[in-house]
């Protein structure tokens, strides 16, 4: 929907899916000076009309089509649940507007090609929601990698700890029906995208063997709640462990290389680097732990001095994404997340939860797993994460 | 009485369901099969737990709850979402409550008893020092106000859009703080936790307050009582405490609590500058603290009850002091 000459004026943007996640995308959207939120839609009126009133959007509807004919977006966020991923991002596409997808893309690395194809022929840019790869924390750790700061990387570890008993898990956790638990990948489709892609960002060769299983901790729980995932490249392996029932809750990643280690804390805005002793013996153990109080005060200082610069987001990487995509539609250059990416991971996806179904020898959903809705069908949305 | 109730298994509804057994009523109780159930059974008698019938269905799905609506025509709508986010909070308090009047509608349910919120008034927009009672305004701009509050207001609503355009029977609750034994005395109406502290937001106003075992009692009556249909009832004790007087009981007990006072005329000045900061560093503090909700929660106001008394010929049987030491106790009259 977007002409040429329309390129210099703010993107109006649209979002669909008024759960959870739409929230952040609204703050940080409205923080973009180059985009301006045009409308919001959800399913259920009552969401929709939250979102707008407390985000000052002057539209809110619970029909996609009557959003489109009354606000004409360029863009279109969807926040809907993951099955409705696919289909809802190529009828946006063959309507003319570029697409931002919330993570997990689509529902298989088919339906990613689907969608990739679709806006190649229309000429429109998709992205993907793998925000966390341009938070300040993982932009800072890229250029520390490729300053060779630890050598080669080696291998990545990335964790994610997830609240069953938090607002979304307890939902999900409560309600067998709930439609997160009849993704193939179940609970995990809908989270391990962030633990993933921090390690297929480092771990960028083309072959890439996967082993994984899943299991439940809790033996009340009837679904599994955890997953260990090992990914063997030709020279860089990888894991992703999605953990529950731990606190704090974390988001980091470490990188291994062969001068050094480090490890990005997400939560806490913090990068460690520990690199290879260089004084003998009893040494050692005095200058470790003075890198390490020189390091956690110089950690400290940038976290100060990012506090009196107002530098301290929770959705910091979003906002930059938003920012880079919205430019590359404006600059018409390439999307800041290669689609080719945006399947492999997707791919990656599968392999993972086919590893886990063979190697438990049963699927993770105890009711049959969900087809991606047709949008038209669907219309819209039920509630996003 | 037959009766027919959401929330049952919560920190109201079980005290709202032994009352309605105790009176003699027969309870359809609708939970989750993840609910635990066990804390409400052991509230009851034998001869009660007969009388207790637990429905398993989703109150998001009014076809599910119509037949047993049939059966139990007084509905007590006391389920709702106490925190998250405002999607989340809607979706369990607004949606749910459509799903909910539907149902009542087409079961023909012979009164819709719904539990709102004490919040919802434009307290802060009244003069200081006046009265706030049922026929105070309601908030007109709800979204500026904390999520949980908006999505009261806005279920409020939609039960008062179906009691005047399909004649709902509906009865309306608005409860100030419930407080009891499991959830202390302790609330956002005395101030904000900080750091492992109470920042204590002045200490001589009134605040409105009900002790659970009282508020169980004005709700089972919301359901019978004559002329009752069409009203809303604010649901707060007499003899209402003060911050200064909650937090002396804790002392008393022995039970003393980190906390910082911030007088009551200094809130108005650091609401600005909080706001101020929250925007101007384009939301690095969360914009938990403004102008208008500081004074919709802290305003010096006087409150009624006098509505509860008439309509529902309601009596706190517990009193206040009793009634606070049992909550910081953790026991039950």
């Amino acid at each position: 929907m977007a002409t040429a000459s329309s390129q210099t004026k703010p993107l109006r943007i649209a979002l669909i899916g008024c759960g959870q996640i739409a929230d952040a995308h609204l703050q940080e959207i409205n923080k973009i000076s180059s985009a301006t939120v045009v409308g919001v839609c959800d399913r259920m009126k009552d969401l929709a009309e939250q979102a707008a009133m407390r985000f000052n959007v002057p539209y809110f509807c619970d029909d996609l089509q009557t959003l489109l004919s009354e606000t004409k977006p360029d863009v279109v966020h969807i926040a809907t649940p993951a099955h409705t991923h696919g289909p809802l991002a190529i009828e946006l596409l063959e309507a003319g507007c570029h697409v931002y997808v919330e993570k997990p893309f689509t529902l298989d690395a088919a339906e990613a090609r689907t969608v990739i194809e679709t806006a190649q022929r229309v000429g429109k840019q998709v992205c993907i929601g793998h925000d966390q790869l341009f938070d300040p924390m993982w932009l800072r750790t890229k250029k520390l990698i490729e300053s060779k700061a630890i050598g080669n990387v080696v291998h990545i570890e990335s964790v994610l700890g997830y609240p069953l008993s938090g607002q979304f898990g307890a939902q999900v956790t409560s309600d067998p029906n709930h439609w997160v638990r009849k993704l193939p990948g179940g609970l995990f489709q809908n989270t391990i995208s962030h633990p993933l892609y921090r390690v297929t960002d480092l771990l960028t060769e083309e072959h890439v063997e996967i082993e994984a299983h899943w299991f439940s901790r809790n033996a009340q729980l009837n679904f599994p709640s955890e997953l260990r995932a090992h990914l063997r490249g030709e020279s860089v392996t990888g894991s992703v462990t999605f953990l529950t029932g731990i606190q704090p809750c974390q988001r980091v990643t470490r990188v291994y290389g062969s001068a050094g280690e480090l490890e990005v804390d997400f939560d806490s805005q913090v990068i460690r680097i520990r690199r290879a002793k260089s004084l003998p013996g009893a040494f050692a153990k005095l200058h470790l732990p003075f890198c390490q109080w020189k390091e956690a005060t110089g950690n400290l200082w940038r976290n100060m001095m990012r506090f009196v610069r107002s530098d301290i987001h929770y959705f910091a990487g979003m906002n930059e994404l938003f920012r880079q995509f919205y430019q590359s539609i404006q600059k018409q250059t390439p999307p800041p997340i290669a689609p080719e990416e945006i399947v492999r991971v997707t791919q990656i996806m599968d392999h993972i939860f086919a590893s886990c179904q063979q190697s438990s020898n049963a699927p993770v959903a105890e009711t049959p797993v969900l087809q991606s809705e047709n949008a038209s069908q669907q219309n819209l949305v039920e509630v996003s994460r | 009485m037959r009766a027919f109730v959401t929330g049952g298994t919560g920190f109201l509804g079980q005290r709202v369901v032994k009352q309605l057994l105790a009176d003699g009523a027969e309870v359809a109780c609708l939970v989750r099969a993840t609910s635990n159930r066990q804390p409400l059974l052991n509230r009851l008698t034998a001869a009660e737990q007969k009388r207790l019938h637990f429905i398993e269905a989703r109150i998001d799905r009014p076809e599910e709850l119509i037949a047993h609506m049939r059966d139990y025509p007084v509905v007590y709508h006391i389920a709702a979402a106490l925190g998250g986010g405002c999607s989340s909070l809607f979706l369990n308090t607004v949606v749910s409550t459509r799903s909910m009047i539907e149902a009542a509608q087409q079961a023909e349910a012979t009164r819709f008893v719904m539990i709102s919120s004490f919040g919802v008034y434009e307290a802060g927009e009244m003069k200081r020092g006046s009265l706030l009672n049922e026929d105070s305004p309601i908030d007109s701009q709800p979204h500026l106000r904390d999520p949980y509050t908006y999505s009261k207001i806005a279920q409020e609503r939609v039960a008062w859009e179906a009691y005047h355009k399909q004649g709902l029977p509906l009865v309306i609750i608005r409860p100030g703080v419930i407080y009891g034994p499991g959830r202390g005395a302790i609330s956002g109406r005395i101030g904000l936790s900080f750091a492992g502290r109470l920042l204590r937001i002045g200490g001589s106003r009134q605040l409105p307050y009900t002790y659970v075992e009282n508020c169980a009692l004005a709700v089972a009556k919301a359901g019978y009582a004559e002329g009752a249909i069409g009203q809303a009832i604010n649901v707060i004790d007499d003899n209402l405490p003060t911050p200064a007087k909650v937090l002396k009981t804790y002392r008393k007990l022995g039970q003393r609590k980190k906390v910082w006072t911030i007088p009551g005329f200094a809130i108005g000045t650091l609401s600005r500058c909080y706001d101020w900061y929250h925007r101007y560093s384009k939301g690095q503090l969360p914009g938990v603290i403004t102008p208008y909700k500081s004074r919709a929660q802290w305003k010096r106001l006087k409150y009624s009850n006098a509505k509860a008394h008439q309509l529902l010929e309601w009596n706190p049987p517990v009193k206040t002091e009793d009634a606070i030491k049992q909550s910081i106790l953790g026991s039950e009259a």
